[in-house]
């Protein structure tokens, strides 16, 4: 299964709720492979943690795969290289956790057919050993992108494939809601680029659904909200309900939300269970991971929303 | 239905190579049924007007003619400057039991033959082989070929192999529907070759789950030994993606029927390593067997799979009679 991670804008969380999610799948028992298409800024190496890693490797990842330039994508085995202890033993019942670092100093590149065959030829062969393919794409449109759609799009992909997944992070402000609804429905927006790449509009639209990410509550006033900030805060976010609505972006299209997440807003990092217990992290936070990698993997719950 | 055996180069050529480097890239053709033999005939003529050569019995196996591969790279050695090949290297891509795909790759590399590339006329006259322009030891080649870490202008026969393997890729046949989970591995080997000396050799599992067999020989049992590396690569991916499908149906995620299952369907009836080993070889295969036992893990873990399936259909009937007496 190939899922595409997109975001209207950058520091959305995109990168770091698919880090969460790529860990909590492993732990679920899928084998997940982690492929790091932001070319622009490929982090994935520091949210996990690997300080080789953290700009991109210096040669041989996936930017330079899809220029031509090596054969075959580095790939890292995420908990024989983390620098993280708690992170390193897989525990038993637990699947593969494959990292496809982005290159230091990759940039964007004028997307042409040799790259998106070697998109193909790449997503064919991860998703032999992978169940689950998370693909991280950089914020807004890019090469990476376009180039994701042409390669997944039913032109080349035969319909009898695994599922196709694409989600959309946003934070949950008047900006970013609207901002990523052009994203999505706007001219040349993601909507757009599928079926330019042979997708159906509708068709497409059954495939993308949306997560809301660091989205407050009243503890984000601290321990003692008062009955005022409580009203205020449902007021305000009633209000996003109806923007996002008249966007198009509704209950219908949410595949979950993730709290606010003190943790996550210093440093971005993967989320473990011990996090939970030393009460650095919220129990709602892994929770919401744990309700999204469900979501993700189950096609009656896509189809069913 | 005989495999090609003597490399047509190595009569015409005035030198015979000292080393000779290889690679075994092995996976499953992606489809959800193993192709039937006329159907991998087809797709594995890779050469136009050339037909692939195949046998039926006791397992069956499709081999394509040999592709050659333009080279002009350096050589990984692990000491000294690495010296430059040009030349080409051979490959080719064998299908057996119609569901298990391998592109073997291979270079004869003649040291010492000229101190300076030569028109490429030269180059093209002994086809699979080519020649070091800067002196190197053949001891050092092998040691660096085996070593493997990939760099920028390094032969990496490995990839050619995965190349062969794609040229697959279009055959109408392959639905990509798949039902195991599985990775491409690979082997290197490296041959000395010593006309006077007993063959000797060695395998080595790295970390890196990459086998590394090394022998010094003489040349007529190249073919020999080559077609015993695509054995081995086979058998050791066999036990690899049916450990894997073992280590998953056991996890909470993947659906545990479902993958033992294909482990069954697709691996259950394919292991049979002596059935098409050519005789020169049997020694080595049986030393091999005697350290590392291959033939009694395949066995034991295959028992394993089957277990679990009767333990868990029990299971399931259990729970239909424990519904219907509710």
């Amino acid at each position: 299964m190939m899922v595409f991670a997109s975001s209207d804008k950058g520091g959305t969380g995109r990168s770091v709720t698919s880090c969460n999610l790529a860990y909590r799948l492993s732990l679920l028992g899928y084998d997940v492979a982690y492929l790091d298409f932001d070319f622009g800024s490929p982090t994935a190496g520091a949210i996990f943690e690997i300080s080789s890693l953290e700009r991109g490797t210096a040669e041989g990842g996936l930017h330079s795969y899809i220029l031509g330039r090596v054969a075959k994508p580095m790939r890292v085995d995420i908990r024989a290289v983390t620098e993280r202890n708690d992170m390193k033993t897989r525990p038993p019942g637990s699947g593969k956790l494959m990292l496809y670092p982005g290159d230091d100093g990759g940039a964007e590149f004028a997307l042409t057919k040799p790259h998106i065959k070697k998109a193909i030829a790449l997503f064919e062969q991860v998703e032999r050993e992978f169940d689950v393919c998370i693909v991280d794409l950089s914020a807004g449109r890019s090469s990476a992108l376009d180039m994701s759609l042409q390669a997944v799009s039913p032109n080349v992909r035969p319909r009898s494939a695994d599922p196709v997944r694409w989600l959309l992070f946003h934070r949950w402000t008047t900006q970013h809601v609207i901002a990523a609804s052009g994203l999505l429905f706007g001219t040349n927006g993601i909507i757009s680029c599928a079926a330019n790449a042979g997708f159906g509009a509708s068709e497409f639209t059954d495939l993308v659904r949306t997560i809301r990410t660091a989205v407050p509550d009243s503890t984000a006033f601290g321990t003692n909200a008062v009955p005022e900030q409580e009203a205020w805060l449902r007021e305000s976010d009633d209000i996003l309900k109806g923007l996002a609505k008249t966007r198009h972006l509704g209950q219908d299209l949410l595949a979950g939300t993730t709290p606010l997440e003190p943790m996550l807003l210093w440093r971005e990092q993967v989320i473990l269970d011990v996090d939970v217990k030393r009460n650095l992290a919220k129990q709602a936070t892994t929770d919401a991971f744990d309700k999204l990698a469900h979501k993700v993997i189950n096609s009656h719950a896509w189809e069913g929303f | 239905m005989a495999r090609p055996v003597a490399p047509s180069s190595e009569t015409t050529s005035p030198h015979q190579p000292q080393v000779v480097l290889g690679a075994v890239t092995t996976g499953l053709l992606n489809t959800s049924e193993p192709l039937p033999l006329d159907a991998a005939r087809q797709a594995l003529a890779l050469v136009p007007g050339v037909e692939a050569d195949w046998r039926q019995y006791p397992v069956e196996q499709v081999v394509s003619p040999d592709l050659y591969l333009g080279l002009d790279c350096r050589l990984a050695v692990s000491s000294g400057s690495p010296p430059r090949i040009i030349g080409t290297a051979r490959a080719r891509a064998v299908l057996t039991a119609g569901h298990f795909l391998q592109g073997s790759a291979r270079v004869d590399v003649l040291l010492g033959a000229s101190k300076r590339r030569l028109p490429w006329s030269h180059y093209m006259a002994h086809t699979g082989v080519a020649e070091a322009i800067n002196k190197a030891r053949p001891a050092d080649i092998v040691t660096g070929f085996l070593e493997d870490r990939p760099a920028k202008s390094i032969l990496d026969l490995g990839n050619t192999g995965a190349h062969v393997m794609s040229l697959l890729d279009e055959v109408p046949q392959i639905d990509r529907r798949a039902r195991l989970k599985t990775q491409t591995h690979r082997l290197l080997w490296a041959a000395l070759v010593q006309e006077d000396v007993e063959p000797d050799g060695h395998v080595e599992a790295g970390d890196d789950g990459v086998f590394r067999v090394q022998m010094s020989m003489p040349s007529e049992l190249l073919p020999d030994f080559m077609e015993m590396c695509e054995i081995l690569a086979l058998h050791h991916w066999l036990l690899a993606a049916l450990k894997n499908a073992f280590d998953r149906s056991s996890r909470t995620g993947p659906s545990a029927e479902r993958e033992l299952e294909a482990a069954l369907s697709y691996l259950g009836h394919v292991w049979n390593p002596k059935a098409h080993l050519p005789h020169a070889m049997r020694w080595f295969w049986d030393a091999l067997e005697d350290a590392a036992q291959l033939s009694w893990e395949w066995q034991t873990t295959l028992t394993r799979v089957r277990d679990k399936v009767s333990l868990l259909t029990r299971k399931a009937i259990e729970e239909t009679l424990l519904r219907e007496v509710l």
